[in-house]
């Protein structure tokens, strides 16, 4: 062993110096601080309030992978050009709940889609021959909204008189699940009535089914249309009195109060925190490229009144805030 | 190769002494340096853990407290509505009202409502105003039968919605309640009543939130059995997506853990809250995952690595230190080894080094004494050898003179036998020339002149003899009895069957400063092989001659003159024999003999 050979010791002391560089400062190594990533939130209206559960499972999850959330409703812009605008926005990733309308091709970031389970939000011919930063994203929560109105329609049953007329609400077509739940309930009964529109409309509606000294049942397919036959049915007792029972899908903290007031008789709803919590899950999962399941499909919960006896129930519908 | 070989191909390895020092300073060094980085960092964990447990001791300590002191509070706040408007109040009178209006308006901001129920169900009062829902049952509830089952007791709620009043109904909140047994007056009579105050479960939330254990750490808050009342991660908990050991926790006792709870080494910090027995639990991970940053492990790389890297120069330097006299000592006897008597040996380096090489020098010089000893002793010897067969003549070479004379005298030469007598006489005065081995040319000369006068009578003139010397060369020293046994030789050889036509010629000159006498005959002449024997074996010409062979005349003239000078034999077979020796040009006198 010659120990006296001059460039065994100078690779040494170079060898000190490198550690040193990389210990103590950052030009070679340079240690990465937790990178804060901007995900937006697109939902599927107007009213942030309605997706109150959602937002806090979002944030809950923001909170645990250090995540900015940017709230998007949706205003005169829809959700595609919305979602353009967050992606040229440098958006790190997307999580969107699809209105029945939205189709999407390529995206530039990671995307989760939270959609009706039958409803194909991917236009996968447009696929092919992108540009080299186009990612294709195709993770997906699908919430089963024909199980939602066979559940809620099965519980109907059983208190149905056969004879009295169903009224059957809905805001639009557009919102996701709705047009699957109006073929359902077609394909079900004869005496059901489909009223589309807004708060108008479905005063008309009910003020006619008062003045004709008649009772139905109604059904609400979605959450807007819910919230406004809420309002209604809440602002005078007459109209309690002719309505037989009022089953809807959604959840609000007001169709809850709602049906432990006893004013709803069934509601089918998901745990929308566990929802929000999961799209960000599954979108972390895409930014940081490790394994997760593509696509979830929610459970759905019926409640009733003695539903919300159960505390594990309660927990899950009304978040600590 | 099992361990053994192993071992034994490095004990055989040949490392140098400088490298084994090095080597086994170094691996202890490597060893220290690892013993001591490893301790260090033990130490510096395990400080750190002390650190980061006191500091979070410390906040839940004061976490605690401030809980403690809110529920205190709120009993207190409960005590004033009993003690200082319920009771001895009739419930009909506004002083109640007020009471709880005052007491309610102070302390709002942990307070969300205080209600006031008969023993039947109904509300008797409450602040804000409320109204029990429609359909509700407030004496089936918890709350309700155990207040008055226990009248004493206070009794207080897990966290829960708010769902006893009517409120608006698109919000709902997180209350916990507190209720106890109190006695109201009712129309001059006492009955039992229920005093409900909902806690703003916010107030937890803000508490909390504030709160900030190192290292990742978090409290949360249980009752006795173990059921959450405050979590960070509450939401997670309940959607099941985060799983809290609250259960386990609830066994625990207050003070300090160390818990190995799945898979994880935590750190759980336990503190019972008074009255309640609730138990606020502090959960913090190891300190070593704090540093176990890759710059950090990249510092100690380096610290240890510069360490090292100083040790292994002063290794170096020791080593070499120590070694380099060693290897100066070693150099210079592998150079007497080679024969080098003559190498330098300049001890130096520690106390044994020099020792060892004083002695190798001492050594050294008691070895050339002895070879100069052995040399000169040889020499002696030799010329000793020498001497003694320069003083011995040949008998038969006597005899055959005294003979040769007598035969003269007998046959009346006398004259001729005068010259062989006198030719005797000179020839044996200078065989002795008074011991001396070194004598001048004309005196050697002389010596064989003689000799060949006395054997040119003896063989009857059956050959002629010539000898020629340079005037300047007589007074140059030679060696005593050198020409003769060559003459002899000569005429025992080559003139012994010559029939009168035998020359033997003797020539000395001086060439380029050197001395050089030929001997030269024509008679039988030797061939190449008895040529080349002539100066490596011992041959005496003849038995009648004066015994001394050609071998020992170039020997001795090795011997005093040195390696360089000697014969040099020339023959052909029926030619002749020439031989030339070569002496150095030395005036006589200025060669001692005995050098």
């Amino acid at each position: 062993m010659k120990i006296n050979k001059i460039y065994i010791w100078t690779a040494w002391f170079l060898s000190i110096v490198l550690l040193f560089i990389l210990s103590q400062t950052d030009l070679i190594l340079k240690e990465s601080s937790p990178k804060v990533y901007q995900v937006s939130l697109i939902l599927d209206s107007e009213n942030e309030g309605e997706y109150s559960n959602l937002k806090k499972g979002v944030d809950d999850a923001a909170k645990r992978y250090n995540i900015d959330i940017n709230l998007l409703t949706l205003g005169s812009a829809s959700q595609k050009e919305l979602i353009e605008s967050e992606e040229d926005n440098g958006t790190n990733g997307i999580i969107v709940l699809a209105k029945d309308d939205l189709r999407l091709a390529m995206t530039k970031v990671p995307m989760v889609v939270i959609k009706s389970k039958d409803a194909d939000v991917f236009d996968t011919k447009k696929i092919g021959g992108s540009s080299g930063n186009i990612v294709t994203s195709k993770r997906t929560i699908n919430i089963d909204y024909v199980d939602m109105i066979t559940g809620l329609y099965n519980k109907f049953e059983k208190s149905y008189d056969g004879t009295s007329p169903i009224y059957v609400f809905y805001n639009s077509t557009k919102p996701a699940g709705v047009e699957p739940e109006i073929e359902f309930l077609k394909s079900k009964d004869a005496h059901t009535v489909f009223i589309e529109g807004d708060e108008r409309e479905f005063r008309t509606a009910i003020e006619d089914l008062v003045h004709s000294k008649k009772s139905a049942y109604i059904f609400s397919l979605d959450k807007h249309s819910s919230d406004n036959l809420c309002k209604i049915i809440g602002g005078s007792s007459v109209y309690n009195e002719h309505i037989k029972g009022f089953y809807c899908i959604g959840a609000t903290t007001l169709f809850v109060n709602k049906l432990d007031d006893g004013n709803i008789d069934a509601l089918s709803t998901l745990n929308e925190y566990d929802e929000g919590y999961l799209a960000v899950e599954m979108l972390m999962a895409d930014l940081k490229k490790t394994g997760y399941t593509s696509n979830v499909d929610m459970k759905n919960i019926l409640l009733d009144k003695e539903s919300l006896k159960d505390e594990d129930i309660v927990k899950q519908l009304f978040p600590v805030e | 190769m099992n361990r053994r070989l192993i071992i034994k191909k490095f004990s055989n390895k040949n490392l140098s002494i400088r490298s084994s020092i090095f080597i086994y300073f170094t691996v202890t060094a490597i060893i220290a340096i690892a013993l001591i980085s490893l301790i260090m960092f033990q130490r510096f964990t395990d400080s750190l853990n002390k650190t980061i447990i006191e500091e979070n001791a410390g906040i839940i300590g004061q976490v605690g407290e401030s809980i403690d002191s809110y529920l205190r509070n709120v009993m207190k706040i409960s005590d004033s509505i009993y003690y200082n408007v319920i009771k001895n109040t009739d419930i009909s009178d506004d002083d109640i009202k007020n009471g709880m209006n005052l007491l309610y308006v102070n302390n709002d901001n942990m307070i969300d409502d205080i209600a006031l129920i008969a023993g039947d169900g109904t509300l008797i009062e409450s602040m804000p105003a409320l109204r029990l829902k429609d359909g509700i049952n407030v004496s089936e509830r918890d709350f309700f039968k155990k207040s008055m089952a226990e009248s004493e007791y206070i009794y207080f709620s897990m966290p829960h919605i708010r769902n006893l009043f009517d409120q608006n109904e698109n919000s709902y909140s997180w209350v916990m309640s507190m209720s106890r047994a109190v006695e109201v007056t009712s129309e001059g009579k006492a009955t039992q009543a229920v005093l409900l105050i909902n806690l703003n479960y916010m107030f937890f939330e803000e508490l909390f939130s504030n709160v900030n254990l190192g290292n990742g750490g978090y409290i949360y808050l249980i009752n006795d059995k173990g059921d959450i009342i405050w979590h960070p991660r509450q939401n997670e908990i309940y959607a099941g997506r985060f799983t809290e050991n609250n259960k386990y926790a609830a066994g625990l006792k207050d003070g300090i853990s160390i818990e190995n709870i799945g898979g994880k080494k935590l750190t759980v910090n336990v503190r019972t809250i008074g009255y309640t027995g609730w138990k606020l639990v502090g959960v913090t991970g190891s300190a070593a995952i704090n540093v176990d940053s890759m710059k950090f492990r990249l510092f100690v790389l380096f610290v240890a690595d510069l360490f090292l890297f100083l040790l292994a120069m002063v290794n170096a330097y020791i080593s070499n230190r120590i070694s380099n006299p060693i290897s100066r000592l070693d150099n210079s006897v592998r150079e007497i080894e080679s024969g080098n008597l003559n190498v330098e040996i300049l001890p130096s380096g520690s106390y044994e080094v020099q020792h060892l090489g004083n002695s190798i020098r001492n050594m050294l010089s008691r070895i050339k004494v002895l070879m100069s000893d052995l040399v000169a002793e040889h020499n002696a010897k030799r010329k000793s050898e020498f001497d003694t067969l320069q003083s011995q003549i040949n008998p038969h070479f006597l005899y055959n003179t005294l003979d040769i004379i007598v035969w003269m005298i007998e046959n009346e030469k006398p004259d001729k036998a005068v010259s062989i007598v006198t030719a005797l006489a000179k020839f044996f005065r200078i065989s002795l020339s008074k011991g001396k081995n070194i004598i001048t040319v004309r005196d050697e000369v002389e010596h064989v002149r003689n000799y060949l006068m006395i054997q040119s009578m003896r063989f009857k003139n059956r050959f002629e003899y010539s000898i020629k010397v340079d005037e300047d060369v007589s007074e140059y020293s030679s060696l005593k009895l050198m020409l003769q046994p060559l003459v002899e030789n000569a005429i025992y050889h080559g003139m012994e069957f010559m029939d009168g036509d035998g020359e033997i010629d003797v020539r000395v000159f001086k060439e380029n400063d050197e001395l050089y006498f030929t001997i030269t005959d024509n008679g039988l002449g030797m061939s190449e092989d008895v040529v080349a024997t002539l100066l490596s074996k011992d041959i005496v010409p003849s038995k009648r001659g004066s015994g001394i062979g050609v071998k020992n005349v170039n020997e001795r003239i090795k011997l005093y003159f040195g390696a360089e000078y000697g014969l040099f034999v020339e023959s052909e077979p029926d030619e002749g024999t020439k031989i030339t020796i070569h002496l150095p040009a030395i005036v006589y006198g200025e060669k001692n003999e005995d050098k």
